[in-house]
């Protein structure tokens, strides 16, 4: 496949790019999915082509095809120079990019269980075996099982001399029972609303156990029907890992984007608050408060050897003790900010232009351990498994609501808490962490569907987080 | 193979009769000029092709999708396919496939196929009208023709042609914005649109934050298209009511007279296909006929499972696979006022162009918490006297639209900008008598 992308590269250099890089990817997809006790859906998925990414002054061009033949590479070499020549209509200033070193390599996730080799009989039958049983808890009108394993393998040819081939594979899924009585609904996930997923093979559904899991969640969607409303006001407020994550991911791992801070992605995605003359200075959070992007993780989903432009996996010091350190960037943006290129750029399949992309965002663990920090609270909430998420343009305000909450106080669980939901604004929200569970609560947790860019990509990134402590949030916002 | 009714033929003749099977095969080319920072940043185009196919056996189903359309593509597709579905299991919920019906005639399809060269000129014109602020947005023109066809000998076909236009223009303090979606690149103002954005722009420099709680509002076009499809997707779609999910309850008045909605893909102006993905003819279906509430939408395995007939609504593409199907071209019927009459009948209150990040909280009564973007203002005696800082509201879309909720509509609906996309819902603007703003600025 190699020389397919040589041909696209070829094509875009001759019709004038001053760099061109080409990407031929194959993607195997596969969805298995059961409902209430019976098989809801089985689709396989592949998409195979070829797309160049070419850069004429100040903008670039991207075009791509399935059709994987010379002709069709060269064809989109020079397609892609001749949208990029059109763009300078509307010109901004030349675009350079920041150097990294022609790589030749390959790179395969680890993985022990090929997961495409495991049969569909046993997928499904865990799918149906899963819905089942949380079906026969009482007040449960719906439950869900979803399973997903992706096999990507992509051949990467930059005009600087790069030539890489990767193989990603990554699995996982999740499942959900809801119960519905008096006019609302209730539900609750496992491992996480949408699941958990990580590159690996079959083994990360396996290692999950979810067989376990079916009557803890019938019992707990019924019992939020007749738990207590979660109250408004001003609380300590104790985050489980997974909805941790998800809080770094929305305001944290978007916000530093630096396509975002650029304001390449001001109509649609939105910007950031986050001032690039204050990188190394602002203050983002408590001093308990370090993230690191690391691409490097094993078994997390956002980890590979090389990015889709050819640069490095690394980890990226993003902030330490509470002050912002560091971006995502790529070639493109690290040039143009002066920092070092992060290698956090990737395309979501052969026809979608490569872009800033979060890789591992998380929140390194603290001393604390989550019995601790139930102790030491004397009136709080604890909250678990997203439920919602909203969050402004610039990743300032946000309101997350979760599938169930319950009450702390004087250092104890109390009663369970239903809808519950908390808003803050974001360097207010991180500089009140004050305790932070340690190692061995610590847990990569994988987002599949994070949304981005025009068309739309969606992105698989990871976020390790293990439960936090939040001081005075307001919580119990309701319409 | 660039011709998806060849497609389409072929997957079915090499099926021949080992199996039960449909097929959808949809190509075209798709182009997107994007602009930041007021000048073109990415420009990207594709040959989209998608073969999506479904073989049934022996009870058994499996669905297959694949990008590629040649010859040794389609014959690897189809016998994948009947090997998966070899080793399926059985899907006791197979509805079957559709019996060929007529086709309703799909409303014009444009000929004309814009060039990276016209969507760079409407950048153009669109940061023309505000040189001195910071623009941002895309412009995308796609040409989409799509074949469908059974083992039971239903084909159809059709050919999608859309035009979106997105962009934004901003001060230090604010940002206005604009949106156009149409069938035809023709009838795309970038300089009107410019001009609106430009006038949102200047009018909110400077906001101010205010107090959260109740108020009345006019929402925008974009605004209320965001209302109006959270209630489709989680109200009207077949499968929330199989869920038991669904607020809707036909016959019941559950909106304001002033309401009515229809699902209407053969419309003048409609960006869809007339037919779903398992090839039932869409219908014109109302949704909500004076306050009164109608629907649902159902897909052949709803359907079945209510004991009714499909519609034309199974679901289709990222959106329709999440929500498990629904309207997907809404129309809300107009009032009979302008949005400059609308805004001044409001003694205090909001005037919000946009949301943006909605998400629902609760299914079962459309409560919906986002935030207000690109042009958020306060009314005051009948005027618009400043902007304010976007607000972040909670709010049942149900209750929004409720009997006695609903004070005008604008007499000009147009494609509305929603969360989910710009091409699902024609809108006009709505004075609403209350909508419950959660949080500002500050938190």
């Amino acid at each position: 496949m190699f020389e397919i992308s040589d041909e696209g590269v070829a094509a875009a250099l001759a019709s004038g790019a001053s760099y061109a890089d080409a990407r031929v990817v194959i993607r195997r997809e596969q969805a298995v999915s059961g409902r209430n006790g019976a098989i809801e859906g089985l689709r396989e998925t592949e998409s195979a082509g070829v797309g160049v990414r070419a850069l004429v002054g100040s903008s670039w061009g991207f075009f791509a095809t399935e059709d994987l033949t010379a002709v069709g590479a060269r064809m989109v070499g020079r397609q892609a120079v001749a949208i990029a020549l059109a763009s300078s209509t509307v010109p901004g200033r030349p675009l350079e990019l920041a150097a990294v070193p022609a790589v030749v390599d390959t790179y395969e996730t680890p993985h022990m269980e090929d997961p495409f080799e495991v049969s569909l009989t046993e997928k499904a039958d865990l799918a149906i075996d899963l819905t089942a049983a949380m079906m026969s808890g009482a007040d449960v009108t719906k439950a869900v099982a979803a399973f997903m394993f992706w096999d990507t393998e992509k051949w990467f040819v930059s005009s600087q001399g790069s030539r890489i081939h990767q193989h990603i594979v990554e699995s996982g899924g999740g499942m959900s029972a809801v119960a519905v009585k008096g006019g609302e609904s209730q539900v609750r996930s496992y491992p996480q609303s949408y699941g958990q997923f990580e590159t690996g093979g079959y083994e990360v559904v396996r290692d999950l156990a979810f067989a376990e899991h079916t009557g803890q969640l019938a019992d707990e969607a019924a019992a939020l029907l007749r738990a207590d409303q979660c109250p408004a006001g001003e609380v300590d407020l104790i985050l489980d890992g997974s909805q941790l994550s998800l809080q770094i991911h929305e305001s944290v791992g978007h916000a530093i984007e630096l396509d975002r801070i650029l304001g390449w992605e001001a109509a649609f995605a939105g910007t950031s608050f986050l001032p690039l003359e204050q990188l190394g200075s602002f203050r983002y959070g408590s001093p308990l408060m370090n993230i690191t992007a690391d691409a490097t993780i094993p078994g997390a989903l956002g980890t590979y050897g090389y990015d889709d432009e050819g640069t490095p996996a690394q980890n990226v010091t993003i902030v330490d003790q509470g002050v912002w350190k560091g971006v995502l960037s790529g070639r493109d943006s690290a040039a143009i900010a002066g920092v070092e290129p992060g290698g956090m750029v990737r395309g979501d399949g052969y026809a979608r232009m490569p872009m800033v992309r979060m890789t591992n965002v998380g929140l390194l663990p603290g001393e604390s351990s989550f019995d601790e920090m139930v102790a030491d609270t004397k009136d709080g909430i604890y909250m678990a498994t997203n439920r919602s998420w909203s969050i402004d343009d610039q990743r300032l305000n946000f309101q997350f609501g979760t599938e169930i909450g319950w009450e702390i106080k004087n250092g104890k669980l109390g009663r369970m808490l239903r809808n519950p939901t908390y808003t803050g604004i974001t360097p207010t929200f991180w500089g009140s962490l004050d305790r932070l569970a340690g190692p061995d609560e610590w847990v990569h947790w994988g987002t599949p569907n994070c949304g981005k860019g025009q068309p739309m990509q969606t992105g698989h990134t990871g976020h390790s987080a293990s439960p936090g402590r939040f001081r005075n949030v307001r919580v119990g916002v309701t319409g | 193979m660039t011709d998806p009714i060849a497609v389409r033929n072929q997957v079915l003749e090499r099926i021949g009769e080992r199996a039960d099977a449909q097929v959808v095969a949809t190509i075209g080319p798709s182009e997107l000029t994007r602009f930041a920072n007021s000048f073109i940043h990415q420009n990207v185009g594709e040959i989209r092709s998608s073969v999506v196919l479904t073989v049934i056996s022996d009870g058994r189903v499996a669905e297959l999708v694949g990008s590629s359309t040649s010859d040794a593509g389609l014959a690897r597709l189809v016998e994948q396919g009947l090997e998966l579905v070899r080793i399926s299991p059985i899907d006791a919920d197979w509805p079957g496939l559709a019996s060929p019906a007529p086709l309703g005639e799909m409303p014009g399809r444009v000929e004309t196929e814009p060039t990276p060269q016209h969507r760079a000129d409407a950048v153009k014109s669109f940061l023309g009208a505000g040189p001195d602020l910071n623009g941002a947005g895309f412009c995308s023109t796609e040409r989409l023709e799509s074949a469908f066809g059974n083992t039971k000998g239903l084909m159809a076909d059709g050919v999608a042609t859309r035009t979106v236009f997105d962009g934004i223009l901003r001060t230090d303090t604010s940002s206005g914005s604009a949106h156009h979606c149409s069938s035809d690149f023709q009838s795309l103002d970038a300089d009107a649109l410019g001009r609106l954005a430009y006038e949102r722009a200047i009018l909110g420099a400077d906001p101010i934050t205010i107090e959260t709680g109740t108020y009345e509002v006019v929402l925008g076009h974009d605004a209320m298209a965001e209302v109006v499809m959270e209630l489709g997707l989680y109200g009207f779609g077949g499968r929330s009511v199989v869920d038991q999910e669904s607020f809707v309850e036909p016959g019941a008045s559950q909106f304001d007279r002033a309401i009515t909605i229809v699902d209407d893909a053969l419309a003048p102006g409609g960006v869809n296909y007339a037919f779903d993905v398992e090839g039932t003819p869409k219908e014109r279906l109302v949704l909500v006929d004076a306050g009164v509430s109608g629907g649902p939408c159902h897909s052949r395995r709803t359907g079945r499972r209510m004991g009714v007939r499909s519609n034309g609504y199974a679901p289709s593409g990222d959106l329709g696979e999440w929500y498990g199907g629904g309207p997907m071209d809404i129309m809300v019927a107009p009032g009979t006022k302008t949005v400059d009459e609308l805004i001044g009948e409001v003694e205090r209150g909001m005037y919000v162009a946009t949301f943006n990040y909605c998400r629902c909280l609760e299914p079962l009564t459309v409560e919906v918490t986002g935030l207000t973007r690109n042009g958020t203002f306060l009314i005051e005696n009948g005027e618009i006297v400043r902007g304010l800082t976007n607000m972040r509201f909670t709010q049942s879309f149900v209750e929004a639209v409720a009997p006695g909720n609903v004070l005008g509509l604008s007499n000009d609906p147009r494609f509305g900008h929603a969360d989910a996309g710009p091409a699902y819902v024609r809108a006009p603007a709505a004075r609403l008598a209350r909508f419950n703003f959660t949080g500002n600025a500050d938190g």
